[in-house]
């Protein structure tokens, strides 16, 4: 196996939140709770959970842009929060986040050509030919032409502004890349055309990827292995293949059983679920509410994670004595 | 047969007009589900929309007629089209949040929909009908959660409400434009099921508008796909899955992560859709096609290609590659 590039250890992040009004109490909600997890060189990893299950806080939290509540980040061996800010600005090079809506994430006054110098210019790389000429070089590779880079990105469709917003990620070479949520709000014709477009780009400048989506099939096809969060935890990791086919966690099969896929038929008597439970179980299993197979001992402690084949680890009480 | 659009024409702008929906027909048959599948500026929404008489300012009907259960709703005035939302008709939005009105308690919501077109109920009736509906969309606690407001509800509960207020006159007709769209998978799983034990059980007909084609494999039995303001193919909804012929729900479908092999690319169709304004004449896909001819720039017919598959492509005949 490749070398770790990333090691996340014991990560969490809370937000205080107030209950009704300014007077009310203030409780803390705990978006990523103690997290482990290792990211390879050259792989990419998929996250995938509903929404508010904290895998966007996750991303962000290993890249720094939302500082942890506690937990470490390790990248090639480097502690990033023990790194001064000016020391992880220039960090920053390293890694990337590619957002989800092109049109909002980038400056609706600045011409293509100036977001995508930016970068260069903040980390003072090359004069003025150097970075045109590199611009114009990358342009190609993300299927634009030079007559792009004259507009504004209100004039670029939202594939268009998607590919600007990838290659402006791409512009300080980075070796680690987040791209949360990247092609959610794209049609469905042109969602195709920016997945082939990240899996080239990863080919051709050797990235690592953490790839977050909600979407099942895409995480699928993008990810070497993946990782599946919920309320804040990873329930269950392991090589795509395993995670899609035989998965364990009855969370992942309920996932996978509630998507609707063209080649698939579905017996709806079969599959029950409750609605998410937002409220977290003081220290037992945070599926516990929805899941079908609970028991007791499933509120003693948050379950381990337990490796349940090479590669897969779940996190369920009954897999634990395996 | 239900609902009926037949050769609508739709066209929108202040002064100068542009033609957003160019020759639309769609057939409902009672207890059926018809789907529409689009990109965003397809027209899917303008087409009921202009179905439910709620066309933007200056958007206007054209041409064509829409028959339901016989009677033209383009000729209707408001007054009489309203009396049909709401009892007949039963309508269900995307977003839940703009939907509910934050500032009423959810009940007071769901009455009010059936005191507009009862208004021979007293309030004790009508309450009694409020639980009724509320236990009938599956919601939990109806004694607390009836009293709350939409903010306090989590999205699939007030999606839940939403399909209440919608059936709360028992319509013959749902309309859902993108009704599951914001919701999680599970959930949109949930509110499907949800949907079609409704349909059962008041033998209620729906158009259901999606962007999401497996969403629509599962639930609608007719599917039209749209393309920039046009109607490209229908049929069953088997044929269309199994058995697409135009070269736009071909590409689709193929272009959908499930069907490509890992590490494999995924063939996609090249560009972008177009839309209305830069529509010329001839095939709307004529750019993006892969195996268009010159002919595809002149008026394309629609062809029936097995029964009930009609598909607007002068190559649709031709056999597959």
């Amino acid at each position: 196996m490749n070398k770790k590039l990333i090691k996340v250890r014991g990560l969490s992040k809370s937000f205080d939140v107030r209950a009704r009004g300014l007077l009310g109490k203030k409780h803390s909600i705990l978006a990523v709770n103690n997290i482990d997890l290792d990211i390879f060189e050259g792989e990419t990893l998929g996250l995938v959970g509903e929404s508010g299950c904290g895998k966007s806080t996750l991303g962000k939290s290993v890249l720094q842009l939302v500082t942890p509540t506690s937990g470490q980040v390790f990248f090639e061996g480097v502690e990033l929060n023990t790194l001064s800010k000016e020391e992880l600005r220039e960090f920053r090079q390293n890694m990337q986040l590619v957002f989800q809506d092109p049109h909002s994430s980038l400056h609706s006054k600045k011409r293509v050509k100036w977001l995508l110098e930016e970068p260069l210019i903040a980390h003072n790389i090359g004069t003025k030919e150097i970075r045109e000429e590199l611009i114009m070089d990358l342009i190609k590779v993300i299927g634009l032409t030079e007559d792009h880079l004259e507009r504004f990105p209100g004039e670029l469709s939202g594939g268009q502004a998607q590919r600007i917003g990838i290659l402006s990620a791409l512009m300080l070479s980075p070796k680690f890349i987040v791209a949360d949520e990247a092609v959610s709000a794209l049609d469905m014709s042109i969602q195709g055309q920016i997945l082939n477009l990240l899996n080239n780009i990863k080919k051709r400048f050797k990235l690592t990827m953490l790839f977050i989506t909600h979407d099942l099939s895409v995480c699928y096809y993008m990810s070497d292995r993946i990782a599946v969060m919920y309320l804040g935890n990873i329930v269950e990791i392991g090589v795509a293949e395993k995670v899609y086919k035989e998965h364990k966690h009855p969370y992942t099969k309920l996932l996978f059983s509630s998507l609707l896929t063209v080649d698939k038929e579905i017996d709806y008597v079969d599959i029950i679920s409750s609605d998410i439970a937002s409220e977290q179980i003081e220290g037992g299993c945070p599926f516990y509410h929805r899941c079908d197979k609970r028991k007791g001992k499933c509120l003693e402690g948050l379950p381990k994670m337990t490796q349940v084949d090479k590669d897969q680890f779940v996190r369920c009480v009954l897999y634990e004595e395996i | 047969m239900l609902l009926k659009v037949k050769d609508l024409h739709v066209a929108i702008g202040k002064k100068e007009k542009v033609k957003i929906l160019n020759s639309v027909s769609l057939e409902l048959d009672k207890k059926q589900v018809i789907g529409i599948i689009g990109e965003s500026g397809s027209g899917k929404s303008m087409t009921v929309k202009s179905i439910l008489n709620l066309l933007p300012k200056h958007g206007e009907i054209t041409q064509g007629e829409i028959l339901y259960k016989g009677t033209d709703l383009v000729k209707l005035s408001d007054k009489e089209m309203r009396k049909l939302l709401g009892s007949e008709i039963g309508m269900i939005f995307q977003n839940s949040m703009t939907a509910l009105n934050p500032l009423i308690k959810i009940k007071d919501q769901v009455a009010e929909v059936i005191k507009t077109h009862n208004k021979n109920l007293s309030e004790k009736e009508i309450f009694i009908r409020v639980d009724r509906l509320l236990k009938e969309v599956n919601l939990p606690n109806i004694e607390v959660v009836r009293d709350k407001y939409p903010h306090e509800l989590s999205g699939g509960q007030k999606q839940r409400v939403l399909i209440a207020i919608a059936i709360a006159n028992a319509p013959d007709m749902l309309i859902a434009d993108e009704a599951t769209t914001a919701l999680d998978v599970t959930v949109q799983f949930q509110i499907v099921k949800l949907l079609k034990s409704m349909l059962d059980k008041y033998d209620m007909s729906m158009v259901f508008i999606s962007h999401d084609l497996g969403l629509i494999r599962h639930v609608a039995d007719y599917v039209y796909i749209m393309y920039a303001g046009e109607i490209l193919e229908k049929g069953d909804v088997l044929q269309i899955f199994k058995n697409p012929k135009h070269p736009y729900t071909k590409g689709l479908i193929r272009s959908l992560p499930e069907f490509s092999k890992k590490g494999n690319k995924i063939e996609v169709i090249p560009g972008r859709a177009i839309s209305v304004h830069e529509k010329e004449e001839g095939c709307p896909f004529y750019k993006r096609c892969n195996i268009r001819v010159d002919s595809c720039k002149k008026l394309i017919k629609e062809v029936e290609i097995e029964d009930n598959h009609y598909v607007k492509c002068i190559k649709a005949g031709d056999r597959d590659e």
